[in-house]
């Protein structure tokens, strides 16, 4: 691992914009949270808004700066019985699109929470410029756990999933091609910060670091590495 | 808070994790047994050159390979993950032996490699001692290692056939994009420098690719990027891009990934022509507004006039990725005499009488305009391809004259392994 003064001066920037926010925050509960692996009542719909930022390595991005786009999602978790919740997410870069549905379990000890889920994604993409006249579509499942702990003034999430790639198929024009179906994409690690923002409205600020082969919005440059590499994504997210 | 603090910073210091990976290719070595033997003759190189079955090996190599020499190198080209080997080697009497290493390019996979061939498995026929000879049988036993691990791990090859002699007349080009390849694929030189160009034939390429840019006094230059940095070059207090700079400001502060200088584009071109057999020169136009054209082309002719001297098949050819270069072109005096590519539309290949069509690999094999160009004594190149499974259905559905790639070895393998 390299670290350089620049993303020190990020780290800085992400605890200065907590800080403040901590010091104001009042006592919070539960139906505040989404990423925390709440118990939720039986029927209740919680919904929540993110735009994730992803560094992409240069050897695969090279010049191509429209992969560089934000990732805006929508995504939605509704209470079971026994504890399970039923999510689902919907993800766009408008040339990229991917939709999840899962489901997951929660363990709840005082403000300790523990949840295990699995999610089943398909994504799919086209892209018509500059002699471009391609599409894809895959087929991903991410198994995850979160451990999570509620301080009072803010609850702190870590979650560990798998990517595992089922299907992946490219197509250009008339030409289709289907890579490896059935591959261990690697995982990704996240740490995950929900407090107050205004009355009942939360602020998510997060860090996931994928270590895959694939990363899926990259398609486009149809990538033929074969290698992990290390992809830091940054989240902020709003609970609706 | 302070706890909570920690375990944020925690969190975000992974940002810092760099994919920068080392590869190590292990050297070739001149000691041991191939510091006896006595180099092949080309007439006994051509002999070896053919399509193998993978007798031992064929789960990390494939069922077959195909083996050529390049100079004094035996490239073997897989259809696995990009794999080739390059090796050294020589005879002792009728006994050959072998010595190199091996490379995956889409990983960072390499190893040490070594072969014998058996005086009576193919040694006296390669030799040329054709008395009592078993015949055309070769069988290349050895072993392989990973990393700079012994190389323990069976490797045993089997003529099988040889090269369809109608894939050797040179009529189909194997360009290597960036002179032989990206820096990302930890070859053992970077893109755009003669480092590269000197290896590029070992990975298969006939020709290659090269980005030319103008530095701000006027030096065409081959680098790729609009800008400086460290994709391309060693740390550097350089910042802009190549055209922002003096030739010797770059000269002076800049060093490529694997320590070499941005060769300027004679110097490029005066390797091709006297380090090399490669036959063409796909001159990759990247500043646009400068007149860069102007620049090249005496370039282009003093080499082409040279190659021409010493009875060297060599096409350069301005490339034309851009409408404002190709606008460039037609500015240029006499610009329908000029070797040019044109990466445009097909109209506008015939305006400027480009010798090359150059289509983006993604609009697919376009058969009906690649006839098209052919009736008009057009060649069509295709770029980039490095999917292998599209290198394949493009020779199999395509009719193009040459394929521009990362992955030079992968069209070699595919390319020559045709029946």
């Amino acid at each position: 691992m390299i670290c350089t003064r620049k993303h020190n001066i990020i780290i800085l920037f992400f605890v200065a914009l907590l800080t403040p926010a901590s010091v104001r925050a009042q006592q919070i509960d539960s139906p505040g949270l989404f990423h925390y692996p709440a118990l939720l009542p039986e029927g209740d719909l919680r919904w929540a808004l993110a735009v994730e930022f992803a560094k992409i390595p240069e050897d695969i991005i090279e010049e191509a700066a429209f992969v560089r786009a934000p990732m805006f999602k929508v995504a939605a978790r509704y209470g079971l019985p026994e504890n399970l919740v039923l999510n689902g997410q919907i993800a766009t870069q408008i040339i990229n699109n991917q939709f999840t549905l899962g489901l997951g379990w929660v363990y709840a000890r005082d403000q300790f929470h523990i949840g295990v889920d699995y999610g089943v994604a398909y994504w799919f993409g086209s892209l018509e410029i500059q002699g471009f006249d391609n599409s894809a579509n895959g087929w991903i499942n991410y198994p995850g756990v979160s451990a999570g702990y509620d301080f009072g003034i803010l609850a702190v999430t870590a979650r560990g999933e798998l990517n595992l790639v089922t299907s992946l198929s490219t197509f250009t024009g008339d030409l289709e091609i289907s890579t490896d179906n059935n591959f261990f994409n690697g995982y990704a690690l996240s740490v995950l910060v929900e407090q107050p923002l205004y009355r009942q409205k939360y602020l998510t600020l997060g860090f996931r670091m994928n270590h895959i082969k694939f990363y899926w919005p990259t398609w486009p440059l149809f990538p033929t590495f074969n290698r992990y590499y290390y992809i830091p994504e940054f989240i902020v997210g709003f609970r609706l | 808070m302070n706890r909570i603090s920690h375990i944020l910073l925690l969190g975000f210091l992974g940002f810092g994790c760099s994919n920068e990976v080392e590869v190590l290719i292990p050297q070739l070595g001149d000691g041991g047994f191939l510091s006896e033997a006595r180099p092949l003759s080309d007439e006994q190189k051509a002999r070896m050159d053919g399509i193998y079955s993978v007798i031992a090996g064929s789960d990390r190599f494939g069922t077959s390979v195909v083996l050529k020499w390049a100079g004094e190198r035996l490239s073997i080209f897989t259809g696995v993950d990009v794999g080739q080997f390059v090796l050294l080697g020589g005879h002792l009497d009728t006994v050959l032996v072998f010595q190199g290493y091996w490379r995956k390019l889409v990983n960072e996979e390499t190893g040490i490699v070594q072969f014998y061939v058996a005086r009576d498995e193919g040694g006296r026929f390669i030799i040329g001692d054709t008395t009592g000879s078993p015949g055309a049988v070769i069988r290349m036993q050895g072993g392989y290692g990973d990393g700079n691990a012994v190389p323990s791990l069976p490797l045993v090859l089997e003529f099988q056939r040889a090269i369809a002699p109608e894939l050797l007349t040179g009529d189909f080009h194997i360009l290597a994009h960036r002179a032989g390849g990206r820096t990302a694929d930890y070859l053992p030189a970077s893109e755009n420098t003669v480092e590269m160009i000197r290896i590029a034939e070992q990975y298969g390429a006939t020709g290659i690719e090269i980005d030319v840019r103008l530095t701000k006094d006027g030096v065409a230059v081959l680098y790729h990027d609009g800008s400086l940095n460290p994709r391309l070059t060693q740390k550097t207090p350089l910042v802009g891009g190549v055209e922002d700079y003096s030739y010797i400001q770059l000269y002076a502060a800049i060093r490529l990934i694997n320590g070499e200088r941005i060769p300027t584009l004679q110097e490029a071109l005066d390797v091709v022509l006297d380090e090399t057999n490669l036959t063409f020169v796909w001159l990759d136009t990247k500043t646009e507004g400068r007149n860069i054209v102007e620049v090249m082309v005496p370039i282009q002719a003093d080499i082409l006039a040279r190659a021409q001297a010493m009875g060297r098949s060599l096409e350069i050819r301005i490339g034309m990725p851009t409408q404002e270069v190709y606008d460039e072109v037609l500015r240029y005096p006499g610009y329908t005499d000029l070797p040019t590519l044109c990466e445009l539309s097909i109209e506008q290949a015939r305006t400027v009488n480009a010798g090359v069509w150059a289509p983006r690999w993604s609009e697919g094999t376009q058969n009906a305009n690649v006839a098209a160009m052919h009736g008009e004594g057009r060649e069509v190149f295709v770029w980039t391809l490095d999917v292998p499974q599209y290198i394949n259905q493009f020779l199999i559905e395509g009719d193009f004259d040459g394929f521009l790639t990362n992955y030079p070895s992968a069209v070699a393998f595919y390319y020559y392994s045709q029946e």
